[in-house]
């Protein structure tokens, strides 16, 4: 059986490789890209690089390369057959010609070179199969400055120009492959600078002139190609005349090997071509004519053969890319375009080759030149040109440089190419060598430093080694070789050990149990912290994806441009109407094959085309008008329909609909027809023309209208929005082409512009933020060419970017608002595990001192506990991940202060491992540090410590704290700094917002750091003070209490910590739980204001519901309302009158301002019943009551009526918020006054119209606004508003993470109580060990436990607890401050709404706390008393 | 194995600039294998020893040689180093040498683990040990569970584990009582003879003194004198029966001595025999060699004085001792009633009785001194008397004030008013001076503070130069006598002392027993002190010594019986006189 299977894969081996063999060798075949040379560019020397490629008989590829040095050294080099043979050097550079030709089973070369004397020299290289040489050809004294080279089958015509006296001087020189030359001279009367080439056609010499004239009397100039013979030295003839007009440009001559001239002219994106012979005479109409695509500014080339001319463009990429600040001038990819034309036919192909090397962003005219390519008949290429590339990407090759210069070469066809890469003047290292030369410093660095250590710890090292290698080779088992003894020994010692530090931290429970408690809170707090960000982010991204108005953003999502030409004037090209249908279905396949994630979010589009301008003459005699020719999807009518004034909507061709506004202004009226040119050119005025009946009017819409227009269609208004902006002629879209049809002669750019309807339902964060690179990377690489039209492309709009980016810059704030907020509740659990560190410092002394005396040394003990904390670490980490898995799913449900009835969000794991890792580290950071203090604590020293060095311990303490300050606000306002400077720059860049997290964690980092040096600094002062007040009074008086402060001198660190704690205890407490509530409150006072009550109606009259019936209906109901606002003059004053039905029903109804809006408001709403009596704005009461009491309502014939005045008021609820309170100057004239009163007096007004009409509802308590609300809409069909939901819209829009701060209050109030908590347990105990001497020397004079007990308690609250909530509530209240200036007064109006004052909270916090420590603290003392006594040492 | 030459140790506080000596030119040799004991009272220099002979610190000047290896060489790494191979330290304190959450076993097992031997090894190793110190049946038990006598066996189980040459043990029975000290002293001999350990106990319990072969007794950093267990040195040779040791008697009563022990003993033909009173021992020798005044010498001599030359101590340099006696009370007032007290605590590992049973009047004016070795229950008697504590049974009253019944605030405001109590540590608040201090219990009691009085008791107590020092500047004398000025001034009728001398050199420590019995005399005051230093004692004191909780002798000390205890104590040989 084994036989059988072997003797089977053996065969199926061999296919399989031969199969792989067979595609990796197809693949290749299709389309290579070689790198033949390289050159070093590190050192400054190479200036230029040239190359020129030519294809032999047998199809092999010889590819010569020219590299220029800067002391005008060249050197030649020929590649063939995987050889590279220097053929020329010399040190006088010339670079003129330098170009491979094939000719009589010959690859010549010519070259050219100076002289030492100032001569120009002309050298031809040749290479056939049996050998090759050089020869100089010609030599001339001056430079050439223009040189038209024609190679013969064997031999070269060499054409130069001269100026010369009577014009221009040519000299023919013909050089054959044997050496022979011969040399002739002609003299034409032209001036030489016209002189664009020289050809020769069957032995005859032509001279291709473009001669420019200005005609003064038409303003225009005219140019004139002429194609003279030259017959004789003085003779000549002009064979073809053309006078072309100025548009034209680049005007080039070509003799062809079908025996004619190829004349070509470019004007703007269309080439001209023409073939003819010698005296033919041509005009423009001999022309074919194709649009390249692109306005082509270069030089190029053609390359014949019988019966095809190839016209060659090469063409930077600079002009496809959009932002130029990213454009590497050194180094784009090139375009290649070629025109073949067969005479028949004239076609356009190109291809692509990326990173060309160019030498300057605008110096190198002739990009032809740079790159070296051979086209063969059937279209297949080889093109050579210089590149940059990185070592690395080359495989085995190994260069210092990072990059080196290269010649690449690109092919299509199957010619023989080198397969390896040739070097020059660069060497290529072994991988050892490379290493050594690029990565010494990894090896010689560490080495350095290990081998510097090593020298300056010799002799303990050797020791460790001796001692390791005796540990290692100890005879442990008999009979055993030394090799295996050390694996065995070794083995032995990590069992040992690891049992050891195992049982050590096991047995100590109590000790694990807070040890692991405190490390989990921290752990905890970080995970969920960050998952919690992560995901509420997340779903905050999907949400935002989901609601997000693409469609009436006013951003594209693509745009497509079409050009659709036709001026020859055959016209069998006639305007394809489905162009755009075959467009959009090229941008939908171009954007499936480029992309993944987008193609699969886009559910619909819409789109929009118009022409730029067209022009339309309504009499010959008027002047040309433009407007926009727009065509709309019929999903649109209904919206077009709604904005018609007059007329009807197009429903066949040549019917159009036009703004009312546009036909006013070019006296068009409805039922005119236009004739309109087939062109978007404003100089095509010969062009055919079309005629367009005006059918309908409408009103131009507005913005708004557009959007409430296509709103109620649930259609996107994005494509028709420019409707608001310009005047458009507009048809359906089915029209819009064939409108066109019949025309032969059109020139129309056509803008398209796409709508897509995305589906974000089924993505989630991720793929959002993968689909926002994608997006970027199509933009970037974009525009696309379009098939349908030659220079047609299309390209993705930046709708989504720019969308995104705005979550972004939410995200990003709320992170640093995020990472603020957490920083205290860090700094918090740190000080926690600091304090259980120190709580149980005792128990591990007493550990490390049994070690120690065994005579363990204190590298193993500090190895030991340090791993025992590393174990205890990653249970912690292990713990807190099961509390974040535990606490999550309720932490994200939570979304306004204490209520949980938010969704679901799901859970997002990403930065969870992380931050794991960043935890552990921290942990043991926070953890070991301890350890090597406590391990080296009673290693005695025999030395005592230098001078300065005790001098730096004494004044460390002191320092340390302003170090930290400025360290901590150095790196904050570096991170500052970057972020601003960074920010900035890099705003709209994708994971822009990662980058940004860096200088905001270091901003944190830097806060952190802060706060650790004030809380030091705290503590510092703390001491100082303590020491002085101690000192005055027991000096003062000796007492228990001056006793007391005494003791607390002494004990000074102990009352610190404490004092510490709750100073930063209070201080975060009171922000935690005021700012919430605040915000809370702000929001809700707010929507309330806005309101006027519990629900609300507006356009309440339009419901036809009577009140009582309404209120009948609803039981929930207490209280309705309904109030009006008129909008009346009275004289010359604008005034707004709130008409009140029934005042004292209002007052139970409305929402009642709080008395810093609204001082009376009880008494001056029911003022409101009396006859006469409004209340006014304080406005109306300085401009027009003249600050009186009473106003008089005036009018002619009429008795005047006199109002009392009975209240002033800044703030009105619902129709009145704008306004400083002292002394309000918003000009707003407000009155507020019954209806009874108002109907005494309404003739005196002139109604303008009713600005408002609500109903206000107050509802019974413990009813659902929102539920009721829903339910009224649904029976109703009315819009009922409920303050409480805007109040959460409200806070949704500003504070997307409101829940999340809220989760972090809660955690921090947690964590505070927490601290309350433990810090009552934990100070009895470290009291009673620190003072256990003292206690006892108490106890013998005669002082009871409780006394001691009580004393020690009000040493805490005089030294610690007091000055703590003091200081915590001074830096609480600022806090809060600060979140009051970055929470409520940014986001929100400056109205100052009531802030009802936490007396509950300042009751818990000021006496709840001391009162939770007492009782914990008594209790926890009393207990453990007992057990700190002295030993009986006796 | 242990050679120490003139060693002197000098601590020097950096910040007081004070330095103390704590060694003063120690002589010590102790040979490989030896069994030894190391006996002085307080503040000779004990724990200094200890820690020079562990190489935790090195002596100020002197050689010090363990195993042949210069100490005074050595760097600190070397020691430790020495130290983790050579040596085992048995603290005073349990929770110094063990882990209290481990078991007996996983404690056995790490200084194993710290050795990285291989678990079978290491598992055998420490089965052997706990075999040999009885630990058997408590081998899974946690530390807290153990009694004390086991936990110091443990303790030396865990020393010995690491295998080391030497064992030193500093105070090992200080907390235990005489069952225990005894037991544990058995299994310092087992683990000396079967392991061949040298072992160096230093203690102050002179029961150690008779114990060993030898015991050095150490005073004032000195070597005071050498007393050597001769008889059980010499008659060592008991200890190893075996064959040759055992002679078959015939059945004509003939014994037939082995030819070995003939040989060895250099018996010829004729050897004398004796038997004892008992009947259960006999004895033979050899008359050649010894004659039988000899033997009866040998037997009946406790110690053989020592060879070595010592800086000896004679009577007369404590002949004043006698000079002034302190004249008990005439009336018989009883002040300090205990009846039938009971104190005992519990523990995990069950209850420990430290008092048991003990009743005891104290008169007023009377100088009451109470000694014992550690751990008899001294300092719990007079905690007992200062209402630190309870008794579990029966009642102590203290000036018709039952300080056994009242609840602890009552206690502490009696003990304000009426007690002074002094121990050997911690009576001073180091952040104030010395003289505020003094004023500490007025401010608590809001009573007058006499200026004059405390100033005049602090001249006496020659702490009057450094009144304006505070605690931390003071040396261990210093600090005692302010502790014992500032407890004097406060003129209470009652003052507890415990060990109120274990710091302060001899002289001082007498001249500081003759003011309180001034004290007692101007104030009428009653002093009840403990202390374990016998030449404290003065004539007309009441003696009281406790054995294991128990009084062991309540007697009236007379010159006579004081000239025994100080010869006895201090080894004063007879023919010194």
């Amino acid at each position: 059986m084994d036989g059988f299977s072997k003797r089977k894969l053996l065969p199926v081996l061999f296919c399989l490789l031969f199969l792989s063999t067979f595609i990796a060798t197809s693949v290749n075949a299709t389309d290579q890209n070689i790198t033949i040379f390289l050159s070093d560019t590190g050192n400054d020397y190479v200036t230029r690089f040239s190359s020129s490629n030519v294809v032999d008989s047998e199809g092999k590829l010889h590819v010569f390369v020219k590299k220029n040095f800067e002391n005008n050294t060249f050197v030649i080099l020929h590649i063939f057959n995987n050889q590279m043979v220097e053929i020329y050097r010399s040190s006088f550079s010339y670079d003129n010609i330098f170009k491979a030709y094939m000719m009589d089973e010959q690859v010549v070369l010519l070259f050219s070179h100076a002289g030492s004397y100032y001569e120009s020299i002309i050298m031809m290289f040749s290479w056939s199969e049996t050998g090759s040489n050089y020869q100089q050809i010609y030599t001339s004294s001056s430079g050439f400055y223009s040189i038209n080279i024609i190679a013969g089958n064997n031999y070269f015509n060499l054409l130069f120009k001269e100026q010369h006296a009577s014009g221009t001087l040519i000299t023919q020189v013909t050089a054959y492959l044997n050496g022979t030359l011969s040399e002739k001279l002609f003299i034409l009367p032209m001036p030489s600078n016209e002189l664009v080439s020289l050809h020769m056609l069957d032995g005859e010499l032509f001279a291709f002139f473009d001669i420019y004239s200005y005609n003064e009397s038409s303003y225009s100039s005219l140019r004139t190609l002429i194609i003279v013979g030259v017959t004789g030295s003085y003779s000549y003839y002009n064979s073809t005349i053309l006078i072309i007009e100025s548009g034209f440009d680049r005007a080039q001559l070509f003799v062809g090997e079908d025996g004619k001239f190829h004349l070509t002219i470019l004007e703007f994106q269309l080439f001209y071509s023409v073939s003819f012979s010698v005296n033919d005479t041509i005009n423009m109409e001999s022309f074919q004519t194709i649009n390249l695509g692109v306005y082509h500014y270069e030089k190029y080339r053609m390359i014949s053969y019988q019966n095809t001319s190839f016209f060659l463009f090469v063409t930077s990429s600079f002009i496809e890319i959009l932002d130029m600040s990213r454009y590497n001038p050194n180094f784009r990819s090139a375009k290649i375009s070629i025109i073949e034309d067969d005479n028949q036919t004239i076609s356009l192909f190109s291809f692509l080759i990326e990173n060309v090397h160019f030498y300057s962003f605008y110096g190198d005219e002739d990009y032809v030149e740079r790159v070296s390519i051979t086209l063969f008949e059937n279209r297949t290429y080889v093109a050579s040109y210089p590149t940059l590339i990185e070592s690395k990407t080359l495989d085995d090759y190994n260069f210092k440089s990072r990059t080196v210069m290269a010649i690449n070469v690109q092919t299509n066809s199957n010619v023989e190419l080198p397969t390896k890469a040739f070097l020059f003047d660069l060497v290529s290292y072994s991988d050892f060598v490379y290493f050594w030369m690029k990565y010494w410093y990894t090896v010689v660095i560490p080495v350095v430093i290990i081998g510097t250590i090593y020298l300056i710890f010799m002799k303990r090292i050797n020791r460790g080694f001796v001692k390791l290698k005796k540990f290692l080779t100890r005879p442990i088992k008999p009979d055993v070789s030394t090799f295996k003894l050390v694996f065995i020994n070794f083995w032995l010692f990590l069992t040992n050990i690891f049992s050891v530090i195992f049982s050590l931290w096991k047995a100590n429970k109590k000790r694990l149990i807070i040890s692991l408690l405190g490390l989990t809170i921290l752990a905890s707090i970080i995970f969920t912290s960050a998952t919690l960000y992560d995901s509420k982010a997340n779903n905050l991204i999907v949400e935002f994806a989901r609601n997000a108005d693409f469609g009436n953003n006013n951003s594209a999502s693509a745009r497509f441009n079409l050009d659709l030409m036709s001026l020859s004037e055959s016209g069998t090209s006639l305007i394809n109407p489905n162009i755009t249908e075959q467009t959009l279905d090229e941008i939908m396949y171009g954007i499936q094959s480029k992309s993944q994630i987008l193609p699969k979010l886009i559910d619909n589009y819409y789109y929009d085309i118009h022409t730029g301008v067209v022009g339309f003459q309504l009499s010959p005699y008027e002047e040309m008008t433009h407007l926009t020719y727009r065509g709309y999807m019929s999903n649109y009518s209904a919206v077009f329909g709604s904005f018609l004034t007059s007329g009807r909507l197009p429903a066949s061709e040549n019917e159009a609909i036009l703004p009312s506004s546009a036909a006013l202004a070019y006296n068009i009226e409805l039922n005119d027809v236009l004739t309109i040119n087939a062109t978007s050119s404003p100089g095509d005025i010969d062009i055919d023309t079309i005629e367009i009946e005006i059918v309908g009017l409408f009103q131009q819409p507005s913005h708004n209208q557009i959007e409430n227009a296509c709103a109620l269609l649930s259609l996107p208004s994005d494509p028709i929005k420019s409707l608001a902006y310009d005047h458009s002629l507009v048809v359906p879209m089915e029209y819009f082409l064939r409108n066109f049809e019949n025309v032969t002669k059109y020139h129309l750019q056509i803008y398209g512009e796409m709508q897509f309807e995305y589906d974000f339902d089924d993505s989630d964060a991720q793929e959002i933020t993968n689909l926002i690179e994608e997006v970027y990377l199509l933009r970037e690489e974009g525009p696309y060419p379009l098939s349908s039209s030659s220079s047609g492309y299309w390209s993705i709009g930046y709708e989504l970017i720019i969308e995104f980016t705005g979550i972004d810059i939410i995200l990003s704030v709320s992170y640093l608002l995020f990472i603020f907020l957490s920083i205290p509740i860090l700094y918090l659990a740190l000080f926690l595990v600091f304090e259980v560190n120190e709580l149980f410092g005792s128990s591990f002394e007493q550990e490390i001192k049994i070690l120690r005396s065994k005579g363990v040394s204190t590298g193993t003990i500090t190895f030991s506990y340090s791993m025992m904390k590393l174990f205890e670490s990653l249970v912690s980490i292990a713990l807190g991940f099961g509390l974040t898995m535990i606490l999550l799913p309720i932490l994200l449900k939570v979304n306004k202060f204490l209520t949980f009835n938010d969704q679901i969000y799901s859970l997002v794991l990403t930065s969870l491992p992380a931050f794991i890792s960043l935890t552990f580290v921290i942990l043991i950071l926070l953890s070991i540090p301890r350890i090597i203090i406590l391990a080296r604590k009673d290693k005695k020293k025999v030395k005592p410590p230098k001078r300065w060095v005790q001098l730096l311990k004494q004044l460390l303490p002191y320092l340390l704290p302003f170090i930290l300050i400025s360290w901590g606000v150095g790196i904050f306002f570096i991170g500052y700094f970057f972020m601003i400077v960074f920010g900035g720059i890099f705003l709209f860049m994708p994971g822009f917002e990662q980058f940004v997290l860096i200088f905001y964690y270091s901003m944190g980092i830097g806060l952190m750091i802060t706060l650790l040096g004030v809380g030091l600094l705290l503590k510092g002062v703390h001491k100082l003070l303590m020491f002085v007040i101690s000192k005055l009074s027991w000096s003062a008086r000796k007492s228990i209490t001056s006793f007391s402060l005494v003791e607390v001198r002494a004990d000074i660190n102990l009352f610190n910590n404490t004092f510490l704690t709750y100073t930063i205890l209070v201080g975060l407490l009171l922000p935690f739980i005021i700012t919430p509530i605040k915000i809370q409150n702000q929001v809700t006072n707010q929507a309330y204001f806005y309101g006027g009550g519990d629900l609300y109606v507006n356009e309440w009259s339009m419901a036809n519901v009577s009140l009582e019936e309404f209120q009948a209906e609803y039981a929930e109901i207490a209280k309705l309302a309904n109030i009006t606002q008129l909008a009346v003059s009275h004289g010359n004053a604008n005034l707004n009158i709130l008409l009140i039905e029934d005042p004292l029903n209002y007052l139970a109804t409305s929402y009642k301002p709080s008395s810093n809006l609204y001082e009376n408001w009880d008494q001056d709403i029911k003022s409101l019943q009396e006859n006469n009596t409004m209340l006014v704005s304080t406005p109306f009461s300085i401009f027009y009551a003249a600050e009186e009491d009473s106003y008089t309502f005036l009018k002619e014939d009429e008795t005047d009526v006199e109002f009392s005045i009975s209240g002033v008021f800044d703030y009105f609820p619902i129709i009145y918020d704008v306004g400083d309170l002292e002394g309000a100057y918003s000009y707003s004239y407000d009155i507020v006054m019954s209806k009874a009163n108002f109907l005494r007096i309404f003739d005196r007004f002139n109604i303008l119209g009713i600005s408002l009409d609500r109903l206000i509802v107050k509802l019974k308590p413990l009813t659902d606004h929102i539920e009721l609300s829903k339910e009224i809409e649904d029976d109703y069909g009315f819009n009922v508003h409920s303050s409480e939901e805007n109040a959460d819209a409200t806070l949704l829009q500003y504070f997307p993470f409101y829940s999340m701060i809220v989760a972090e209050f809660v955690f921090g109030i947690i964590i505070c109580l927490a601290a309350v908590v433990f810090t009552s347990l934990s100070n009895p105990l470290k009291i009673l060990q620190r003072r256990k001497v003292k206690h006892d020397s108490l106890k013998k004079i005669g002082i009871s436990t409780r006394q001691i007990i009580i004393v020690s308690a009000i040493e805490l609250f005089i030294a610690a607890i007091v000055p703590g909530l003091l200081l915590g509530a001074l830096a609480g209240y600022g806090i809060e401050r600060a979140f009051n200036s970055i929470l409520i007064e940014l986001a929100y109006d400056i109205l100052p709404y009531a802030m009802p004052f936490p007396y509950v909270l300042v009751i818990c916090l000021f006496f709840g706390i001391p009162l939770v420590f007492f009782g914990i603290y008594y209790l926890s003392m009393k207990r453990n008393f007992a057990k700190y006594q002295p030993r009986n040492l006796e | 194995m242990i050679n120490c030459i003139d060693v002197i140790k000098v601590y020097h506080d950096p910040i007081t600039n004070y330095k103390v000596a704590a060694l003063r030119g120690l002589d010590l040799n102790i040979k490989e294998g030896e069994l030894v004991s190391v006996i002085g009272p307080s503040g000779a220099g004990k724990t200094t020893l200890i820690k020079i002979l562990a190489g935790i610190e090195l002596p100020t000047s002197g050689q010090i040689s363990v195993k042949g290896q210069r100490y005074d060489h050595l760097l600190e790494f070397e020691r430790r180093e020495f130290r983790f191979h050579n040596l085992g330290l048995i603290n005073q304190f349990i929770s110094d040498n063990l882990f209290s959450h481990l078991s007996v076993k996983q404690n056995l097992m790490i200084p194993k683990k710290m050795f990285y031997l291989p678990k079978e090894q290491a598992r055998k190793d420490v089965e052997e040990i706990a075999k040999l110190l009885n630990l058997r049946h408590v081998y899974n038990n946690k530390v807290g569970k153990l009694s004390g006598g086991e936990a110091m066996r443990l303790s030396m189980g865990v020393a010995l584990a690491k295998d080391p040459l030497i064992l030193l043990a500093d105070e090992p029975t200080g907390q235990l009582d005489t069952k225990n000290t005894q037991d544990l002293i058995d299994a310092m001999r087992q683990v000396n003879l079967t392991l061949g350990k040298t072992i160096v106990v230093v203690t102050h319990d002179i029961r150690f003194r008779t114990i060993f072969e030898k015991s050095f007794i150490i005073r004032d950093g000195r070597l005071a004198g050498i007393s050597r267990d001769m008889e059980r040195d010499e008659l060592e040779f008991l200890m190893h029966s075996s064959d040759i040791n055992r002679s078959y008697m015939d059945a004509s009563n003939f014994v037939r001595v082995p030819d070995e022990v003939k040989a060895t003993a250099a018996i010829k033909d004729i050897v004398e025999f004796d038997t004892h009173p008992s009947r259960k021992l006999g004895l033979f020798w050899n008359p050649e060699a010894i004659s039988r005044d000899k033997i009866y010498e040998i037997i009946s001599k406790p110690a053989k004085e020592s060879e070595e030359k010592l800086e000896q101590i004679t009577f007369k340099d404590v002949e004043h001792l006698l000079s002034r006696a302190f004249i008990p009370p005439a009336k018989k007032k009883k002040l300090i009633k205990i009846k039938n007290v009971t104190k005992g605590y519990h523990s995990q590992a069950g209850y420990n009785e430290v008092i048991k049973n003990m009743s005891l009047d104290i008169h007023e004016g009377d100088f009451v001194f109470i000694s014992g070795p550690s751990g008899v229950g001294k300092t719990t008697l007079l905690n007992m008397i200062a209402g630190l504590l309870k008794p579990n049974d029966g009642f102590v009253n203290v000036m018709n004030y039952p300080i056994s019944e009242e609840k602890e605030r009552e206690i502490s405001s009696f003990r304000l008013a009426n007690i002074a109590y002094v121990s050997q540590h911690n009576n001073l608040f180091d952040p104030i001076m010395v003289h505020e201090n003094f004023l500490i219990p007025s401010i608590f009691s809001d009573q007058e503070f006499d200026v004059e009085y405390s100033d005049s008791i602090a001249k006496e107590c020659h702490i009057v130069h450094r009144l304006d020092a505070y605690p931390y500047e003071l040396s261990e004398g210093e600090k005692q006598r302010a502790a014992l000025a500032s407890a004097l001034s406060r003129k209470t009728k009652i003052i507890l002392t415990d060990e109120p001398t274990a710091n302060l050199d001899t002289e001082l420590a007498r001249h500081i027993i003759d003011l309180l019995m001034d004290i007692v005399r101007i104030n009428k005051a009653t002093v009840v002190t403990c202390s374990h230093d016998l030449t404290l004692l003065r004539p007309g004191f009441r003696h009281i010594e406790m054995l294991d909780g128990k009084i062991s002798k309540d007697t009236r000390i007379t010159k006579e019986n004081l000239e025994k205890i100080v010869r006895e104590y201090l080894l004063i040989k007879e023919n010194n006189k």
